[in-house]
């Protein structure tokens, strides 16, 4: 059973569970004392049967303890099964043999509502019930009443207080499997309602997006479209290689990649291989994922370094001690490194004729 | 590095043709002859391959990594150059733990295979970027311990690929850029299985003064 079905179930079983105890208790007090104060000379010694009833009485107020405070039996239920059917066994074996199925010989009628306190699972209350029959009919066998009358007797005895348990019995498993109905009915509607909020946040994320791509696309379409802008000119084409990049992005991030950076980052080297420029990618250690803020700072320092790549260029993505570096080595000269946040910090070497723009970003301790 | 005296002689264990053309070529030109190719180790056990002073081993031959046939080798003291499409740090580590001199990845090939196996023959590290940047970002709690500025010096030879950019970067000269990358070879050779190779790894290391017994 899942949580939930235990819930519901528990809340279903309770007002069920009351039920019981109350007829238990009404049996043991108003049908069960009266017939023994009338018929204690049934026993031999006659305190035999107000200690068994005494020992009754004391596993149903157990029973009426659980019941009020939300608890079950568990395991211990076979011990106190096994207490009950003790107390019925000796009982029994006190009850001289003319009494026997006779009104003071009480747990005949009583025991298997024991039974149905005790066990929720059907099959478990059917042995219990059939374990308590099987040893009462051979009390009768053992004290030599195998008349017919006496036994016919006995079967409508049997059979009408057993109706009677068996039927809570099942009202109890019906319960069950109602519990369990509704509780699947309403894991299917949570999650009905999880998908919907998270198209609600994937829609809006989107929208964000595509206003950054507005903002970024649009002005240099503009601007082309309008001859203020040559698209010969290699600064509107580095312009035009990083509003590309965006938009393969924004593509990229439709599939629901865990790691943004490392698919920007694929879609940065995918568009400087599409140039011609020759890239080498490798990655070492588990970077862990920065915040959105951080990885935007670190991917603009490196398509700046890959835009201005000619032929060749290195890209290196490093996880060391819980920071992220990201490493691109050009064999152009790539304009300033736009300025980033706080948290990520960027170095460029200049050398060999090569450039290395670096950038890191490591959690604030 | 000038030319050795006497010429260098490996074997190419792949079961790549391509790749052992490849190889083959890069050989020629640099004046190492190529005395025996094969797809299966055996090629390095027999015959002219036997006394090769180098392997250049690929290590994924047929079904999965050739994690045996590379412990025998390093085993029987040969100097072993892993050349390898597998990428993972934790292949990385474990051939060099393993004994190999040292390792490289495909793509790194065209530049530093012939100066590996110059090295290997010489017994000197020698640590191809990918390696460099495994052995900085070695998550295992029983990595050997380096020192802070190692860590960036091998992490920006990782990034960077080449010694001259990561000596302008913290400035220091190329010489010493290379001693620290030494050294952490150095360290993860005494660190890892004895092997033959690895102890004339550190022996060599010690005549050269890259390291000292104490910083052992």
């Amino acid at each position: 059973m899942t949580p939930v079905e235990r819930e519901l179930s528990a809340r279903l079983h309770r007002g069920l569970r009351v039920a019981r105890t109350v007829i238990v208790v009404a049996i043991l007090l108003g049908l069960d004392l009266p017939n023994l104060v009338a018929g204690s000379a049934a026993y031999t010694p006659g305190w035999v049967g107000y200690a068994g009833w005494a020992v009754l009485v004391v596993v149903a107020v157990a029973d009426a303890v659980l019941v009020a405070r939300q608890r079950f039996w568990g395991a211990v239920r076979w011990v106190a099964a096994a207490v009950v059917l003790g107390v019925a066994v000796v009982m029994s074996a006190a009850v001289v043999p003319g009494e026997l199925g006779g009104p003071a010989h009480i747990t005949l009628g009583v025991i298997g509502w024991f039974g149905v306190l005790l066990f929720s699972r059907l099959g478990e209350l059917v042995g219990f019930l059939v374990l308590h029959l099987g040893l009462m009919v051979g009390f009768l066998v053992a004290a030599g009443r195998t008349d017919q009358v006496t036994l016919v007797a006995f079967g409508i005895l049997a059979v009408g207080v057993t109706s009677f348990q068996l039927a809570v019995g099942i009202a109890g498993s019906a319960l069950t499997a109602v519990a369990r109905q509704a509780a699947t009915a309403a894991a299917q509607e949570a999650e009905s309602r999880t998908a919907e909020e998270l198209a609600a946040v994937v829609h809006a994320d989107r929208e964000s997006r595509y206003s950054q791509v507005r903002a970024v696309a649009l002005p240099l379409l503009e601007r082309i479209a309008g001859g203020s802008a040559a698209p010969a000119d290699p600064q509107v084409q580095r312009a035009a290689a990083a509003a590309a990049a965006r938009l393969r992005r924004m593509f990229a991030e439709e599939g629901d990649d865990r790691d943004p950076l490392r698919a920007e980052l694929a879609a940065l080297i995918d568009i400087a291989e599409r140039r011609g420029v020759g890239v080498q990618y490798a990655q070492r250690g588990e970077p862990p994922v920065p915040p959105p803020e951080a990885a935007q700072d670190l991917l603009a320092a490196a398509g700046t370094a890959l835009h201005a790549a000619r032929a060749a260029a290195r890209v290196t993505l490093a996880g060391v001690d819980g920071a992220v570096v990201v490493g691109v080595v050009t064999d152009g000269t790539p304009g300033p490194v736009a300025p980033a946040g706080p948290e990520v910090r960027t170095a460029t070497v200049v050398g060999d004729g090569q450039t290395w723009v670096e950038a890191r970003w490591a959690p604030q301790r | 590095m000038g030319t050795p005296a006497v010429r260098i002689g490996v074997v190419i264990v792949d079961d790549h043709p391509a790749v052992v053309d490849g190889v083959r070529a890069w050989c020629a030109r640099a004046g190492i002859d190529v005395v025996a190719a094969g797809a299966e180790a055996a090629v390095a056990h027999r015959g002219p391959g036997a006394g090769a002073d180098a392997v250049v081993f690929d290590l994924q031959l047929g079904a999965g990594p050739a994690w045996d046939d590379l412990t025998r080798l390093a085993d029987e003291g040969r100097r072993v150059v892993v050349y390898s499409q597998h990428a993972d740090s934790e292949t990385a580590l474990r051939c060099v733990e393993l004994g190999a001199a040292t390792y490289l990845t495909k793509a790194e090939g065209h530049e530093h295979l012939i100066p590996a196996i110059r090295a290997a023959v010489e017994d000197r590290p020698y640590t191809p970027p990918v390696l460099g940047g495994a052995m900085a970002a070695d998550p295992r709690p029983d990595r050997p311990a380096l020192s802070e500025r190692e860590r960036e010096v091998l992490l920006a030879w990782f990034s960077s690929d080449s010694k001259q950019l990561v000596a302008q970067r913290f400035h220091l000269s190329v010489k010493t850029v290379d001693t620290y990358i030494a050294r952490v070879r150095i360290k993860y050779a005494d660190a890892g299985r004895p092997a033959g190779t690895k102890a004339a790894l550190v022996a060599r290391a010690l005549q050269d003064g890259l390291i000292d017994l104490a910083g052992l």
